[in-house]
């Protein structure tokens, strides 16, 4: 761009502004303050070359495109126009002009519009007279500086740059691509060269009915295959549309508790710190059971120790006898023979039981009683040891079933305590449902998908096969001589033109990837972190990470996918032979501190080769902007709305 | 801006892929049309003429062949 005229547009009464492109960086910078017309700017030049504000706001709607103080000061009718010159590749200009002429209604109040004009005058040094464009034929030669369609990697916003890339646009993206590359022009010759092709086979069909009955057969195959193409191309837009919601619904949904779910965990949890309470509850009275069954042995068990004590303390004296009985002793001596060991009685043991005889016999009864409560004692004492070990058991149960309601207590607090703080719960459960509603139709559509072209496969070889038959009939009748060559001349510019454009379009990815990565590479800040750069054949861009070799995207920094995004439009400027400048808006307004720094000189570098017009706000000119920018040779320019608010000024920064 | 209109590319890969000098002129030829002129009704006459053009040629040459 050379120059931009801007008379009565919006805040820009009358702009004349020469960008100078003579110096050691073709950088132009723009600083404003918000609503002195910064963004206008960049619509009037939108404007100019598409008829079109992409970038007003909603305030701006509301209001005429003409200047407020040219509609109160001056007189009707008005004109509003921009004009930019640029330098065409031979040294000449082109200039896009469009004016708009607007008159007072007096009925109603309104502008009305007079008369609008676009047109494009190139001006070449070698002829004499310059040549006017008009109508279709200057809209048409926007293309050759921008296409429309693409207008977006040369004037973007720097703000909104996390959705350059994402996935849903990548097919916009390799369909431009493709149309800057006229792969599309070699579609049409395709499309146009077996419409010819049937022509001369519908000729043929005329006189034999063998050749139109494959014919049709053709025929039939090219429907079912526009058919399918169709569904594939609805059910791949809608995947897009799928893939944009759900990433939408997932940043929204980033961090917030899925309200529905967490009920239902609370639930669940609810409902298991019930039972456990019912559980705790049967064993607190099992232990009551325990002790009241056990209560009056435990309460004799010192008594029961202390007569264990007394009765091993007088057997120890030999107060008292063996606790054997005197039948089982007379037994013994009767039989000869010990009754609990079966061995015959020798003299010593006859000896030793007439003692233990005697001892019996001459005894207290009370010394007896003794003896015979002594295993009843014993039994007595084993049963308190068997209430110990139930009662361990008991107290342990008891204490997990404590612990287990105690954390479900607080899982439930906590989880509760997530909820309340989303007040929204409403809304987010509507969220959460709308995920599971996109996730089902992607899902659904991703089998749809390998449907249509797995039939879209099958067509194509069906369609081979028949061209085939269709070729060997012709080429049986004499009559059809004529036909039949031009027939097979048309059959072979096909089969030439279809590898031209699969060659083409090869070598256009290639070559993106190559050139996105030799740029981004070049400029890259910190190049430890990412390996390369990958364009896949549906023209989805990623980062692939060094080492772990990780595809990633949206994980980047902000500065990372702004130095991608101008990689990738200088790659794109340079294998689509499109050498038109860079416009960004807020260039620098997601970044911050050493990112800024670094991205600006990034622009700085890249300015060398490429105009680079940059439109920042106030803040965004920050330290960092200047180190980099006062210390080159470049324009800079402050954007100020004058005391009334309706016209603005460029000047510059000294 | 660039002044040309179709891009050299697409000749280069046409005369690399056809071995057949006719039917890369014939190409050449519409493609460059093509890139000047709108989608449209004008396509058939324009490739029945240029056909009857090369055809002409091509014979000849598929008979000295």
């Amino acid at each position: 761009m050379d120059n931009i005229k801007i008379k009565n547009y919006r805040q820009l009464k009358d702009i004349d502004f020469d960008f100078n492109n003579d110096m050691e960086r073709n950088l132009h910078l723009f600083i404003a303050e918000n609503g002195a017309g910064k963004s206008n700017f960049m619509n009037a030049i939108n404007w100019c070359l598409y008829n079109d504000e992409p970038l007003l706001d909603k305030d701006s709607e509301e209001l005429p495109i003409l200047n407020l103080e040219t509609i109160e000061n001056e007189s009707s009718p008005y004109e509003v126009s921009v004009e930019i010159d640029v330098k065409n590749k031979s040294g000449g200009t082109v200039r896009f002009s469009r004016c708009e002429k607007y008159k007072n209604n007096s009925e109603s109040g309104d502008l009305d519009l007079l008369e609008k004009d676009f047109k494009v005058m190139i001006i070449n040094e070698k002829e004499m007279n310059p040549k006017f464009l008009k109508g279709d034929e200057a809209e048409k030669y926007v293309n050759k500086f921008v296409p429309k369609r693409i207008r977006e990697f040369f004037f973007f916003d720097g703000e909104r740059l996390r959705e350059y890339f994402v996935e849903s646009k990548s097919r916009k993206l390799s369909k431009n691509t493709f149309e800057i590359s006229q792969i599309d022009v070699i579609e049409d010759v395709e499309s146009h060269l077996k419409k010819i092709g049937k022509d001369l086979s519908k000729e043929a069909g005329k006189e034999y009915p063998d050749i139109e009955k494959i014919r049709s057969k053709i025929d039939d195959n090219d429907i079912k295959t526009d058919e399918t193409t169709n569904n594939l191309e609805a059910c791949q837009k809608q995947l897009e549309i799928s893939k944009k919601k759900i990433n939408e619904l997932n940043s929204y949904l980033d961090n917030v508790p899925n309200i529905d779910k967490e009920r239902e965990k609370i639930n669940e949890w609810q409902d298991e710190k019930e039972n456990k309470e019912v559980q705790l509850n049967e064993k607190m009275i099992d232990k009551k059971d325990l002790l009241f069954n056990y209560n009056q042995i435990i309460n004799s068990f010192s008594a029961f120790k202390n007569a264990l004590k007394v009765i091993k303390n007088k057997r120890n004296n030999n107060e008292i006898p063996q606790n054997i009985s005197l039948d089982l002793l007379n037994d013994s001596l009767s039989d000869n023979e010990c009754q609990l060991c079966k061995q015959p009685l020798d003299e010593d043991a006859k000896n030793q039981i007439e003692f233990e005889k005697s001892r019996k016999q001459v005894s207290s009864e009370s010394a007896n009683i003794l003896t015979s409560i002594e295993p009843m004692i014993k039994t007595m004492i084993n049963n308190i040891n068997d209430f110990n070990k139930e009662n361990r058991k008991i107290n342990r149960d008891i204490k997990n079933l404590e612990e287990d309601i105690d954390r479900l207590k607080d899982k439930i607090k906590k989880k509760d305590k997530l909820i309340r703080g989303f007040d929204n719960e409403e809304e987010i459960t509507y969220k959460f449902d709308e995920l599971d509603r996109h996730k089902a139709i992607q899902e659904q559509n991703i089998g749809k998908e390998a449907v249509f072209m797995n039939k879209l496969e099958e067509l194509k070889e069906k369609e081979e096969i028949l061209n085939e038959k269709l070729k060997n009939a012709m080429e049986k009748k004499d009559n059809l001589k004529e036909i039949n060559k031009k027939h097979n001349f048309i059959g072979e510019a096909k089969k030439i033109i279809l590898e031209v454009k699969e060659t083409i379009m090869k070598k256009v990815k290639n070559e993106m990837e190559l050139e996105t990565n030799n740029k981004f590479f070049d400029f890259i800040w910190k190049d430890h972190t990412f390996d390369k750069i990958e364009i896949d054949d549906s023209y989805n861009l990623k980062f692939i990470h060094k080492g772990s070799g990780r595809k990633f995207f949206q994980s980047a920094s902000s500065g990372e996918k702004l130095l991608l995004t101008i990689a990738f439009t200088l790659a794109l400027h340079s294998v689509s032979g499109f050498h038109a400048p860079i416009l960004i808006d807020n260039p620098v307004m997601r970044l911050a501190g050493d990112n800024r720094e670094n991205i600006m000189r990034v622009l700085s570098e890249v300015s060398k080769d490429k105009q680079i017009i940059l439109m920042l706000i106030t803040n965004e000119y920050s330290d960092e902007v200047k180190k980099v920018v006062n210390s080159i040779e470049c324009q800079q320019y402050k954007i100020k709305l004058d005391d009334e608010e309706k016209a603005s000024n460029f000047t510059e920064v000294v | 801006m660039s002044d040309s209109r179709l891009n050299p590319r697409i000749f280069q890969v046409l005369k690399e892929k056809c071995d057949d000098e006719i039917v890369t002129e014939f190409l050449n030829d519409i493609l460059i049309t093509e890139t000047d002129n709108d989608k449209g009704w004008w396509f058939r006459e324009y490739y029945n003429d240029k056909l009857d053009e090369y055809i002409k040629k091509w014979s000849d040459n598929s008979e000295d062949g």
